[in-house]
């Protein structure tokens, strides 16, 4: 048997295969829109999976111990100082009314 | 991220209660240190930072203005006093209306003595500081006479909507 003779054989015996392995399937009616719903439903998942990376990323960096303490000094010296500030507008408040209370008289009010 | 987000939000509310208890204890912090034994001038040394002889020359003009604010106060209260016999007395409508103008006029000069009251201790502070006085003063007795003119005409719409 010829070199070029035994090819033509091994050719034939591989496209059998190929034939044999890669079978006619039918399609269900509603596949293209089955396939559609699972990209839909892939992509959604995905969304959400983003959110939770981008989640961890920020409990990470936040959790940190050092800038959750700065975070929490910087916290209380604006709240301290927004506390201290509305207390002196409160004491002031009281001293007007107290001075308005003695020099304008109940009749006029 | 199932576990992440719980831990995020404890992190939030416990943030928030340190922030509200650290406004809250600083604010009474605040109020309990500046609280000053009972002074009617308190306001002058917090809000126009007066210095002792400053303040001691507001303080002369005080205590000489209380006589003559006291003074008409019992005026007009003496004047009221009589409209009120008058009108439960079925008093001659001439007779009441020359006691509601009396009334009308003893407070008239009680508020003039006040206005030159004030204009007399904003004289006697720096110049800034009179004119901020006096400002704040007329705004606060303006307001006032609104408050009481806006709820007298609004009685007075309504009484006369349900005749």
């Amino acid at each position: 048997m010829s070199h070029t003779q035994q090819h033509d054989i091994d050719d034939r015996t591989l496209d059998a295969l190929l034939r044999r392995s890669r079978p006619a399937a039918t399609v269900p009616p509603d596949f293209h829109q089955r396939a559609w719903q699972r990209i839909e439903r892939n992509n959604a998942h995905a969304g959400a999976l983003a959110f939770g990376v981008w989640l961890d990323q920020l409990a990470e960096v936040l959790l940190r111990p050092r800038i959750a303490l700065a975070a929490l000094a910087t916290l209380m010296v604006l709240s301290g100082t927004a506390g201290t500030l509305s207390g002196n507008v409160t004491v002031r408040q009281a001293a007007l009314e107290r001075y308005v209370a003695a020099v304008v008289p109940p009749h006029d009010a | 991220m199932r576990k992440t987000l719980p831990i995020l939000i404890v992190a939030a509310l416990v943030a928030t209660g340190v922030a509200v208890a650290t406004y809250r204890i600083s604010c009474r912090v605040a109020v309990s240190t500046r609280e000053q034994p009972a002074d009617d001038l308190e306001w002058f040394r917090l809000e126009f930072h007066l210095s002792d002889a400053e303040l001691a020359r507001v303080r002369a003009l005080h205590d000489g203005y209380r006589p003559q604010c006291e003074f008409h106060c019992v005026r007009i209260a003496d004047a009221k006093e009589r409209l009120q016999q008058l009108q439960n007395g079925k008093a001659a409508p001439d007779q009441i209306d020359a006691q509601q103008r009396l009334v009308a006029s003893v407070r008239a000069e009680c508020q003039a003595a006040m206005l030159v009251h004030f204009e007399t201790v904003s004289q006697a502070m720096p110049a800034d500081q009179g004119r901020r006085y006096l400002a704040e003063m007329r705004r606060i007795t303006l307001a006032r006479h609104e408050e009481v003119e806006t709820s007298m005409a609004d009685a007075h719409r309504t009484t006369h909507g349900h005749h």
